[in-house]
């Protein structure tokens, strides 16, 4: 049987026809339906912090991952491990930097917990093994130290390096 | 429409990045880049320390960089307790009670090259002061 499908709005206007079983990998979503009581039917839900292009990424990231199994409960057990990216998210995530933290702000509004770690991990991943100068260069960040205060941290950062 | 950057982040999925890395780089790397990343890491509480030959993670208590209590895990290997000259010197004044939001502990007990291995007695010793401090 085909599974019933949900309409969700993007806070642009679009409406995307999604197979509530996607849908409800976003946990905000799965609230709505179940403790909200709202039917599957006609409604239209509106998410008003997502845009259509990242609603669009979104729902093909949930659609790739529909069979997951649902991530463990525990957030004690933070998986340090920052290769183990499937090829696919690898591919999924090769976006520019503002989608990329867009997708960030969604996964996190939309409480999808596997969006949120893969993407959390990609940014971590561009920021291990480089200095302060590469990150800023990587992130396109302004050094707004002052030349004092630069000092400061220089000497804050020595004071542990040395032996 | 405006592209978010990095530092544009709320504090909190800031944070959730700072999960995902290494305290070293933490300080080291990225509180140095700007205001804003060295104010959003002052508040971060849950600081993953390594003790480790590699990895001098017990200097970043000392020189304060971490307070204590901004810790929320620490990882030991029993090949990292000992040094060639005793015990690593970060435990021998070690009191738990000093991270006072610690939700884990572990150690790992790996394969031992037999020499240090004979000093496995002294390793209990050390568990039982670091469960039980000295009142």
């Amino acid at each position: 049987m085909a599974g019933n499908k949900i309409k969700l709005q993007s806070n642009d206007g679009d409406t995307f026809d999604v197979d509530v079983e996607i849908a409800k990998q976003s946990a905000t979503i799965k609230t709505m339906l179940e403790d909200l009581g709202m039917s599957e039917e006609d409604d239209v839900i509106p998410l008003p912090n997502v845009n259509s292009a990242i609603l669009k990424k979104v729902i093909q990231w949930a659609t790739h991952h529909k069979d997951d199994p649902p991530p463990p409960e525990d957030d004690e057990n933070r998986e340090k491990n920052l290769s183990d990216i499937s090829s696919w998210d690898q591919d999924f995530l090769k976006v520019d930097q503002g989608t990329l933290f867009e997708l960030i702000l969604a996964a996190n509004y939309l409480d999808i917990k596997g969006l949120l770690d893969v993407t959390c991990k990609t940014v971590a991943n561009m920021i291990k093994g480089r200095t302060p100068e590469e990150i800023r260069r990587q992130f396109n960040i302004k050094n707004d130290f002052t030349p004092q205060e630069e000092e400061q941290i220089k000497k804050e950062n020595e004071w542990c390096e040395e032996k | 429409m405006m592209n978010i950057n990095l530092v544009d982040l709320p504090t909190e999925l800031f944070h959730s990045i700072l999960d995902r890395l290494d305290a070293m780089t933490i300080i080291y790397a990225l509180r140095p880049v700007c205001k804003r990343t060295y104010s959003m890491i002052k508040s971060y509480n849950r600081f993953q320390l390594n003790f480790s030959s590699f990895s001098w993670s017990d200097r970043l208590l000392i020189a304060r960089q971490i307070p204590f209590e901004n810790v929320s895990s620490i990882v030991v290997s029993d090949s990292d307790i000992f040094t060639d000259f005793g015990i690593y010197p970060f435990f021998e004044n070690f009191d738990i009670r000093r991270f006072s939001r610690l939700k884990s502990l572990s150690f790992t007990f790996s394969e031992r090259s037999s020499e240090l291995r004979s000093q496995a007695f002294q390793s209990n010793t050390l568990i039982n002061k670091i469960i039980q401090p000295p009142m």
